[in-house]
């Protein structure tokens, strides 16, 4: 990659993340559907590292992870810790045994959120006693699913804006 | 495997895995659960989540106010008759108080008052996760606040200040999994603890936990902060019982709380520094 390239996609994967964070801050985060907060920003990065590489992917989430982190007000770096795990995982690894294409990062974000929305249930709710094992399959799965489902036009952005820049900057 | 240990991002990622893991462990040990890179990124964050609150609340009050023009016009005119009641009302309870105070000189009994020192906040961020429900103040150590200082509107108990930096602050609110403080039901004066629940959360709810068993919680009851432990003043409205259950080995009684606040409504708050009470003294 160039470092025109880099930095054209570096610029552009900020915006849209800005973008992501105002539509988060002035939409999503007072609308419920059915219940459930609608949480797509760490899709985007998992599928980030999917349809670029494990660099793009960690940086973002350890820059995203904080900001989510201080908003969630725990402070225990959880999502800047596991988004750039599961990034460097999901961009370096998993791309050797799928394509990078919107499908693989759609699927691998699913998965990986799902994962880690999951392991943080167990393990700062059901352990501590504020929640009960089956609010993982009522409450956090729906929750992820319906997130991931507003993902999925960003994850779509996000693959057209890749594949724009590298083919203008290969020209 | 030994490439893995070449690759510079893999170094990387473990490094800084291996640091962060070191602040959350700082950051559960320390009282207060702001540390530098939290206070730096907030610094950074705070103006630009400010600008988006201010256009996200604009648009909210545009739409509402829009649609609900007849509605709030024939409020107003309930509300002015229901005002009017309340000023001969308190007229007459002044009145009283006079004789009161008057009464209390005569039997020489000393009235304790609980006074507050307050400091006003605007909300400038909402937590998006899923499992929380904490929002971000304007106001930090710089405006008096500190950690556990109890934010409240004028209807009741909003939640407390779970972490502070010097421009800003988190404030964990009455239905977050990390809510919990000591409580009192205002008829049958049995004490409990109000901790917010997971899956109650999602319906704007919490929970009055440890009740004594024979304890007698009636639906509409208020419920309120007990004062005891000193860390929130006592008398603070937190809602009303909605329903009553006992525990599987009925040994305690559990009550559904609805909160007095809408926390998702919210835009000003006011932040308790300080407090003359019992236990202060």
């Amino acid at each position: 990659m160039s470092r025109r390239e880099r930095l054209n996609k570096t610029l552009t994967y900020s915006l849209l993340l800005l973008a992501l964070f105002l539509l988060d801050s002035l939409l999503l985060s007072r609308v419920s559907i059915l219940g459930h907060r609608l949480s797509p920003i760490p899709f985007i990065i998992i599928a980030l590292a999917v349809v670029e590489n494990a660099h793009f992917g960690v940086f973002f989430g350890l820059v995203v992870g904080l900001i989510l982190d201080i908003s969630s007000g725990t402070v225990f770096y959880w999502y800047a810790i596991t988004l750039m795990l599961l990034s460097f995982v999901c961009g370096g690894f998993l791309t050797s045994f799928l394509r990078r294409n919107i499908i693989s990062a759609a699927l691998c974000s699913l998965i990986a959120t799902l994962l880690s929305e999951t392991a943080h249930t167990l393990i700062f709710l059901v352990m501590y006693g504020r929640a009960n094992f089956l609010d993982i399959f009522t409450l956090t799965i729906p929750s992820v699913l319906l997130s991931f489902i507003a993902a999925l036009p960003a994850i779509w952005l996000l693959d057209m804006i890749h594949r724009k820049i590298t083919f203008s900057c290969r020209l | 495997m030994r490439a893995l240990f070449r690759n510079k991002l893999f170094i990387t990622v473990l490094i800084l895995t291996v640091f962060f893991s070191a602040l959350s462990v700082a950051a559960v040990v320390s009282k207060n659960r702001s540390g530098p890179v939290t206070e730096v990124v907030s610094a950074m964050t705070n103006p630009v989540r400010r600008a988006a609150t201010a256009v996200s609340d604009f648009t909210r009050r545009l739409f509402s106010g829009i649609s609900e023009n007849d509605s709030l016009r024939e409020e107003n005119e309930k509300l002015r008759a229901e005002v009017a009641e309340l000023e001969a009302e308190l007229r007459e309870l002044e009145h009283m108080e006079d004789e009161n105070a008057a009464m209390r000189d005569l039997l020489g009994i000393v009235s304790e008052d609980q006074t507050y020192t307050l400091a006003m906040g605007e909300i400038i961020g909402r937590s998006g996760a899923s499992w929380s429900r904490v929002f971000t103040a304007d106001v930090g150590t710089s405006s008096g606040i500190s950690v556990y200082d109890a934010v409240i509107t004028a209807e009741g108990l909003v939640g407390y200040v779970s972490s502070v930096d010097l421009t800003s602050c988190r404030i964990t609110t009455i239905i977050d999994t990390a809510m919990s403080c000591s409580a009192i039901l205002s008829d049958c004066r049995q004490t409990g603890v109000c901790e917010g629940r997971y899956d109650l959360q999602k319906e704007g709810r919490l929970l009055l936990s440890l009740l004594p068993a024979n304890a007698k919680p009636s639906v509409g009851e208020t419920v309120q902060t007990s004062g005891l432990g000193g860390v929130f003043p006592k008398g603070l409205v937190i809602g009303e019982v909605v329903s009553t259950t006992m525990t599987e080995d009925g040994k305690s009684r559990t009550a559904i709380i609805e909160p007095k606040v809408d926390v998702d409504q919210i835009s000003t708050v006011f932040f308790i520094t300080d407090f003359k009470s019992d236990m202060n003294e």
